[in-house]
């Protein structure tokens, strides 16, 4: 299957300060495909995931240099607008934080950011993203019960199926499973195979058997750079650099 | 052994000590809020409030003071309210922590600090004298709401911090614009806490004498307009007893007040559990 390029990063430079987070990335993320971004704590992996929706821009004296192009067209320009860009660009965290909500309300939430008013659209769009997740047979007939009541691995669910309501075209996921236990964690990797076929997902992930397992391409970052990049396969079992070689194999990290 | 038993010893002793104190605490409490209403309840008939006071207050009702106190304090609240949690929101979710925002609360919690006269002689010289307001039921709210602003602040922002960073984050990475990550994600969260500091500010705002005394006047006729002067429950509590004029009309009054501030306190705690209640459903 041809693939063209969903994103392409020119020479990305982070700093907080004086300290420079990412040093000089340039590489592309293929449209429909599942790359995962791997490295030690503190490599700037999730820093880096954060600079493709912009949710860098809101704390102090981050500064970037670099283009990060959306279908050819960067974000960073003056005339972007961040508000369509993460409308199109979704993000999913780390701890799943439901809000404090129904079930119903946080799907709903995301859509009517976007200027959803309409009662039936909503109901409609809420079904079609609980079952695009897989949730909603679970959920069905509790949809206005609190989302709190749920097990983690089902808020993870949720949140992405919040992210999936806004209608994206990129999901980032940022260790989304690190909160998680074993079969949750194998419930949201299920999904993001399956989500794959409708969006560009990219998941940062300090679990190299999760990368192994549930990506097509895997990014390695160390101090802020990127050491290697390729098929997943390839970066498994015959990486490159000798130190994504020490890093696979656990000798490093 | 010994040693032992020394610490056993104290442990009790210790024990004995915070539980004296805690009694203390709340049978002072008891003990105040009995003795007015022992005083004072047996003046409050339906005719004691719904009855303009004669002689100066030596007999008839309270009518006007209670009138007075709902609009001074009412207006007051309709002022300070918005301003307050705009104040909040404003230092919580539009600057960054700096040297700016803690100049702001360092100057919020000062003002919490200044004694109630003070405002009250400021209200008189500004609101009075200056804007010519005259003595006034808006002169009153003004400076009520000036003296209570603080409180309001403060606890509406230690609201809005509580809310989970998640939340915001979630929300601006929705695509969420600042206005509606503030009225989506971090309001709803806050509002219990916002409304706890309201219901504390209306409390304080409705014992208040001092301010009020110089800014909304000690008029025992019925308010017309805003511009009106009017006579609150303390006030007129404070004049009776000071004034000597009935010390009957004056407990009776404090007792008048002290349920009030019991009855908005229980209002309070109601339509906090039913929030709870609504968004856990």
């Amino acid at each position: 299957m041809q693939r063209g390029n969903k994103i392409d990063i020119q020479d990305l430079n982070l700093y907080y300060g004086n300290m420079q987070a990412l040093k000089g990335i340039s590489m592309s993320f293929p449209a429909n495909a599942i790359t995962a971004l791997i490295g030690p704590s503190g490599c700037g992996k999730s820093t880096f995931l954060r600079c493709l929706n912009r949710m860098n821009d809101v704390i102090p004296g981050v500064r970037i240099t670099g283009r990060v192009l959306l279908d050819g067209k960067d974000i960073y320009a003056p005339d972007s607008d961040v508000i369509e860009l993460r409308k199109r660009v979704g993000m999913v965290f780390q701890r799943p934080a439901a809000f404090p909500l129904s079930i119903y309300e946080n799907v709903a939430c995301a859509a009517r950011v976007h200027g959803v008013r309409d009662r039936a659209t909503l109901d409609e769009l809420v079904e079609k993203s609980l079952m695009g997740v897989g949730l909603w047979d679970e959920v069905r007939d509790k949809l206005h019960k609190s989302a709190l009541g749920l097990s983690l691995g089902q808020q993870q669910q949720l949140c992405i199926a919040r992210v999936v309501a806004t209608g994206p075209e990129v999901i980032l996921l940022d260790e989304p499973c690190s909160a998680l236990d074993p079969a949750s964690t194998l419930r949201i990797e299920d999904l993001i195979r399956r989500l794959e076929e409708r969006y560009t997902i990219i998941i940062v992930t300090h679990n190299m058997q999760q990368a192994a397992r549930a990506s097509d391409y895997t990014a390695f970052m160390l101090n802020g750079e990127l050491i290697e990049y390729g098929r997943t396969g390839d970066v498994f079992t015959s990486p490159r650099d000798p130190r994504t070689e020490s890093y696979v194999t656990g000798r490093l990290g | 052994m010994t040693r032992k038993r020394d610490e056993r010893a104290r442990d009790r002793a210790m024990t004995g000590v915070f539980m004296a104190a805690t009694v203390l605490t709340i049978g002072l409490l008891v003990y105040i809020v009995v003795y007015i209403l022992q005083k004072g309840l047996h003046v409050v008939t339906p005719a004691f409030l719904l009855e303009s006071p004669t002689e100066m207050g030596r007999a008839g009702g309270i009518y006007p003071a209670i009138i007075g106190t709902i609009a001074v304090t009412g207006l007051a609240i309709l002022i300070a309210a918005p301003v307050g949690v705009a104040t909040a929101v404003f230092l919580t979710e539009y600057t960054h922590e700096s040297a700016v925002s803690r100049l702001i609360r360092f100057g919020t919690e000062n003002l919490a600090g200044i004694p109630s006269i003070i405002f009250g002689l400021f209200g008189f010289l500004f609101f009075v004298i200056y804007l010519d307001l005259g003595w006034s039921i808006i002169s009153g709210a003004l400076t009520l709401a000036a003296m209570i602003l603080p409180t309001i602040v403060r606890t509406s922002e230690e609201a809005i911090r509580a809310v989970p960073t998640a939340y915001r984050e979630i929300s601006y990475a929705l695509g969420s614009t600042r206005w509606q990550t503030v009225t989506g994600a971090v309001l709803p969260s806050a509002v219990p806490g916002i409304v706890t500091g309201i219901i504390l500010a209306v409390g304080r705002g409705i014992g208040e004498t001092a301010a009020v005394i110089f800014t909304a006047g000690a008029s025992l006729g019925i308010p017309a307009s805003i511009f009106d002067p009017v006579r609150t429950l303390p006030v007129h509590f404070y004049i009776l007893a000071r004034e000597g004029i009935s010390m009957e009309n004056a407990y009776g009054t404090a007792a008048v007040l002290i349920v009030v501030i019991l009855l908005i306190n229980i209002g309070a705690y109601w339509a906090m559990n039913r929030f709870a209640a609504k968004s856990n459903v």
